[in-house]
């Protein structure tokens, strides 16, 4: 009964225990209503007479005329009717039953449509679908299991089979016995070990509770614990303090963990088949894939391994510790290795150097590409046993590995400072300004590039990387002065320099010298893809069909991967009235994949509409809308705008609807689609439908309908 | 004095470094003491540091496998060293470990020596060499006076 107050609140509890998990939960939601013979002078289906649920809700009653269709509802037609759609969706659009639930108990009394087109539903097919034969029996089979089970009060719980008594009084009430009952994953952290009342353990409801409040409890809940130890060596500080296992215990509660010492029988016994090299080891004795949270359990455990956070949104609230670990997989059994890297972290940071030296060095033998090992290691030496030159060629290599990495270009400028070479102080100062850009932290960069800009050495690099910060910050005439300059000191710069300073052109509204620019960026030696793009978009722009083909194809050809350049090709065919070309490039673009389908079937939808070939045209629309119809949200708001145009004006209706039903998802305020879907409405003959999209035009501001 | 690594530690860092500041004084006070003083302690079970008869460290160094360091001069070096060693004289330590940066990045025993029995320079850059985070260091204690008495390969 969506208008029964007790149910909307019961409802509301139920969805928000769900989370996101609705899809894939066991919960599902029945309707009550009667269901009429096909006579209205005949009696209703009466409900079988059985004793139903206590508690506050609403108690259906057997009114004497069907209120919609054949049925009828305690709260009326209106509740008829949204019951209808409610299971309408369910069937039709399944992946969108528990948003829609949540959008109407949100708002009851809203608009439905609304709720539809914020949802991606289409209100022409649910309107459709509403008064068809198809939801009569959708919705009879529906109310078949109420009626099968005696239900006939709203709200009314049926866990595994079983009636409860009366619907729990409040959403604190409600978790554990979801929880028990098996129906709910997310929201039952912590109930499974924390209810420990004597009638936990008895099946069924009503059962008298010693303390607590688990009268509603199902199934015997406490299971065996899970054995499990932490082997850990006695001189290693990082395997006695692992923190990991102290959150395990917070958040996988059936695993008992103990630490043993490495040297001890039964963890040499432990480890007999294993032999991990690193320590701690975290071997569980048992299986812990049927347990609640066993498989999130070993799924987060391996997360670890790959760099990932552990526990984050549970009982852990140092995620970095995470790092201190991975997980290795042997036999079954789960292996926790320390990480050196982080071991050295870790020792660094409680000042035990050597041996924080030493877990870098290991860490650096297992990977000579850690950069980090490398600068940290470096920092040490430098700072602890004053190993300057050791210390300077460690950062240096940790830069070299990775010319991004900011710590390591701050310790090389420590470096250049502690010698006073002026030079290198301001190398690094200018790859500083550069790491800036790349982090968009542009006053930043600002300040470190105009530091080198007067070093004859660095002045170009340093007046280029000016002339992005201007860019960025909306001064192209500033920085089209930056790059002048540049071009005093090399007047035959890069193709990089070149889509720099087109670009610079183009924001300055100078086509012809932009143009000019991205030529030179297309014919260096190696030239960018992002060069040609902006080339071909620029030569688009400017309706140069046949250069636009040249150059389209030329780049195509070079990075086939890049699907834009092909759409400029078939473009520029199309602009050149090639049409049979361009047709054949887009159906070829059409195949290699979803978001070159999208653009493909659009581009072909518009290709034939403009030659007026209505079967293809209205063809690659409906592609074009299908695709759509996959995303959410959708992405479409002008080319759904123009597929609907294009279907309007070749006479498809449906489709004009669907296309403006769409564009009104990405902008549910688009006043104009709102009077276009009008058109359409009246067009399918629905006018009342027309007359609401007309209404909602007024509302979102458009001129009186 | 401020260190500069992983961001991650680099506030609590800021926070020791006046304490690591006084470390690094006295440790640097300690050791230009120690280097000057005629001896140290020498004995086979200071920490870390493992020392190897002739025919330990011939084994060691047998294929290659173990990296050979003479901490003597340069000039001595040059008149005559152990077959396969590198020179790393104890005052050019920093710019050498430079040069040899991929030690720290191998997995491979390093034997130091110096001149003798009576040298203690080998002694002391294996525990300078342990700080910087090399730990499979060994000391061959008869150093090039006793290799060149066996009639072991030198060079030149």
């Amino acid at each position: 009964m969506p208008f029964c107050p007790y149910g909307q609140n019961a409802a509301k509890d139920i969805l928000a225990l769900l989370g996101n998990e609705g899809d894939s939960s066991r919960v599902k939601f029945r309707y009550i209503a009667n269901e009429h013979s096909a006579s209205d002078n005949q009696a209703p289906r009466r409900l079988p007479l059985v004793t139903s649920a206590g508690g506050e809700g609403c108690e259906q009653t057997m009114p004497d005329q069907p209120d919609f269709g054949r049925f009828s509802s305690l709260h009326g037609s209106r509740e008829t009717e949204e019951s209808i759609r409610q299971v309408v969706v369910l069937n039709r659009w399944p992946e969108r039953y528990f948003p829609y639930l949540r959008a109407f108990l949100e708002n009851p009394s809203g608009d439905w449509k609304a709720r539809a087109v914020r949802l991606g539903i289409s209100i022409s097919e649910l309107d459709r679908l509403i008064h068809s034969s198809e939801s009569e029996r959708w919705f009879s089979e529906n109310l078949q299991i109420s009626r099968v089970r005696g239900i006939t009060r709203s709200p009314t719980l049926v866990l595994n089979g079983t009636t409860l008594a009366k619907f729990p009084a409040s959403s604190e009430e409600l978790r554990p016995i979801l929880c028990e009952a098996g129906v709910l994953k997310g929201a039952c952290q912590g109930i499974f070990c924390d209810t420990r009342s004597p009638c936990a353990e008895k099946i069924g409801y009503g059962s008298k509770c010693e303390r607590g409040i688990c009268i509603y409890a199902l199934a015997p809940l406490r299971l065996d614990a899970v054995s499990a130890k932490l082997i850990v060596p006695e001189n290693c500080i990082l395997a006695r303090e692992f923190p990991v296992a102290d959150a395990l215990k917070g958040w996988a509660a059936f695993l008992k963990i103990t630490r043993i010492d490495l040297n001890t029988v039964q963890a040499q016994e432990m480890l007999r088949n294993s032999r991990p090299s690193s320590f701690p080891v975290l071997v569980v004795d048992g299986v812990i894939s049927d347990r609640l949270w066993g498989r999130q359990c070993i799924k987060e455990l391996n997360l670890i391994r790959d760099g990932g956070h552990f526990l984050v949104s549970f009982n852990y609230a140092e995620t970095s510790f995470a790092s201190y670990a991975h997980i290795v997989r042997d036999g079954g059994q789960l292996l926790v290795k320390s990480n050196p890297y982080t071991e050295g972290l870790f020792l660094h940071k409680i000042g035990k150097f050597e041996a924080a030296a030493q877990s870098y060095r290991h860490a650096l033998t297992e990977n000579p590409l850690d950069y980090r090992a490398w600068n940290n290691l470096g920092a040490l030496l430098y700072d602890e046993w004053s190993l300057k030159q050791t210390g300077g060629a460690m950062f240096e290599r940790a830069f070299r590995l990775n010319p991004s990495y900011e710590p390591a270009l701050s310790n090389l400028l420590r470096f250049a400072t502690d010698r006073r070479d002026n030079d290198q102080i301001s190398i690094v100062k200018n790859r500083l300004g550069w790491v800036a850009i790349e982090d968009k932290r542009w006053k930043v960069a600002k300040d470190l590039l105009g530091e080198v800009a007067n070093d004859k050495k660095l002045e170009f690099g340093a007046r280029k990387g000016l002339a992005v910060i201007a860019v960025q910050e909306g001064r192209p005439r500033d920085a089209l002065k930056q790059l002048e300059r540049c071009l005093e000191i090399n007047s035959q710069p890069d193709g990089d320099f070149a889509n720099l300073l087109a670009g610079v052109y183009y924001r300055l509204g100078d086509v012809v010298n932009a143009a000019d620019w991205y030529e030179t960026a297309v014919n260096v030696r190696e030239p960018s893809e992002l060069a040609f793009a902006n080339l071909c978009y620029l030569l688009q722009s400017l309706g140069r069909w046949e250069k636009l083909r040249t150059v389209a194809e030329k780049a195509f050809s070079r990075s086939p991967q890049n699907t834009d350049l092909g759409f400029y090709e078939a473009g520029a065919l199309a602009g050149l009235g090639l049409y049979k070309e361009a047709d054949e490039r887009l159906q070829l673009l059409y195949r290699t994949s979803e978001k070159a389908a999208f653009r493909a079937s659009f581009e072909l939808a518009i290709l034939y509409g403009h030659q007026a070939k209505v079967a293809p045209a209205i063809h690659y629309s409906r592609q074009f809308l299908d695709i759509i119809a996959r995303q959410n949200p959708p992405r479409c708001r002008n080319e759904c705008m123009e597929i609907g145009n294009l279907a309007l004006r070749l006479g498809d209706s449906r489709s004009a609807a669907e296309a403006f039903e769409q564009a009104l998802r990405a902008k549910p305020s688009d006043v104009a689609v709102h009077k276009l879907l009008a058109i359409c409405y009246k067009n399918l003959g629905r006018s009342e439908l027309s007359r609401e999209q007309l209404i909602l035009a007024g509302q979102f501001g458009g001129s009186a309908p | 004095m401020s260190v500069t690594f992983d961001r991650k530690i680099f506030r609590r860092v800021i926070g020791q470094s006046a304490v690591f500041m006084g470390i690094g004084i006295v440790a640097g006070i300690l050791t230009l003491d120690r280097a000057r003083l005629p001896s140290i302690d020498a004995s086979a079970s200071e920490k870390g540091i493992r020392t190897l008869s002739l025919e330990q460290a011939r084994e060691k160094m047998a294929g290659g496998n173990a990296l050979c360091i003479d901490v003597r001069s340069v000039s001595e070096f040059g008149r005559g060293h152990i077959r396969g060693a590198i020179s790393m004289p104890l005052e050019d330590m920093d710019r050498e470990l430079a040069r040899h940066l991929d030690l720290f990045s191998q997995d491979k025993p390093i034997v130091v020596y110096c001149g003798g029995e009576g040298c203690d320079l080998s002694r002391f850059l294996a525990r300078k060499l342990i700080g910087a985070g090399m730990d499979q260091i060994f000391v061959f204690g008869a150093g090039w006076e006793g290799w060149r008495a066996a009639g072991l390969p030198i060079d030149p």
